[in-house]
């Protein structure tokens, strides 16, 4: 048993729980953080750089963006409320935004988009492509919560929520970054 | 030692032309643009490292003030 999952650490004034996630966020900022880089990197040294707004279905991207807003503010309202209804509709809309993203896919590889076509390109799908492999993350996250939460009890649940709230907030960041970057420069 | 190595294998030693006398132009700005985004994303991470630190030893200092002596 890891201590300290329920109750705060006195010198920390964190559990075990938060302080585990924060780790493992600030290892996410280094790799988003290198993956912006190698952006910043190409763009910069690119002779010509296409407008993502002409070439992504602007559209979806933002209706996307509203989604993942709301499966975040639902995360954060089961953490408030302290239950499991909001984070079922948070997976819902999360598997609503993946599922829309593989649209957005699949009609810009049938327009010949291919990540070999330009470095835009490539890095677009890649940037997109680590996001959608969260927001996976965060969906089995939140029902591994759920299906937890009777064997776990009412206070692990509520460390749980706490950290599962954290994640999709950095989850929705990135995409904030990621969707000024790409569909409105 | 580095003297051998420098006679036996200079290629080895010497910076790569990617990043050594490179004549200034797109490659290089966005190098530099990119080094500094590297940078500016690793301070923030190791900042917020530091701050962490001083908080715990801040806390244990507390801590070890008000718990009684044997």
């Amino acid at each position: 048993m890891i201590p300290y999952t329920i109750e705060r650490r006195p010198d920390t004034g964190v559990t075990n729980v938060t302080m585990g996630v924060w780790l493992f966020l600030a290892s996410e900022v280094m790799l988003f953080g290198a993956l912006f880089s190698a952006y910043t990197l190409l763009r910069v040294s690119a002779p010509q750089w296409p407008h993502g707004r002409e070439l992504l279905a602007l559209g979806i991207g933002m209706f996307n963006t509203l989604i993942l807003l709301g499966a975040t503010t639902a995360v954060w309202r089961a953490r408030q409320s302290q239950r499991l209804g909001p984070l079922a509709i948070a997976s819902v809309l999360a598997f609503v935004f993946l599922a829309l993203k593989s649209v957005e896919y699949t009609g810009e590889l049938a327009r010949g988009l291919r990540p070999a076509v330009s470095t835009f390109l490539a890095m677009y799908y890649t940037l997109t492509g680590f996001h959608a492999a969260h927001v996976a993350g965060g969906i089995i996250a939140n029902l591994w919560i759920i299906a937890g939460a009777k064997r776990t009890g009412a206070a692990m649940t509520a460390g749980r929520l706490h950290a599962v709230s954290l994640y999709w907030t950095f989850v929705d960041v990135i995409w904030m970054i990621v969707f000024v970057l790409l569909y409105l420069s | 030692m580095t003297m051998l190595l420098v006679v036996a294998m200079p290629a080895r030693l010497f910076a790569c032309p990617i990043c050594f006398q490179l004549e200034q132009g797109p490659v290089t700005d966005g190098m530099r643009a990119a080094v500094f985004v590297l940078i500016g994303v690793t301070l923030v991470v190791l900042a917020g490292f530091i701050r962490f630190a001083i908080r715990v030893a801040r806390r244990g200092e507390a801590i070890a003030r008000t718990e009684p002596q044997p």
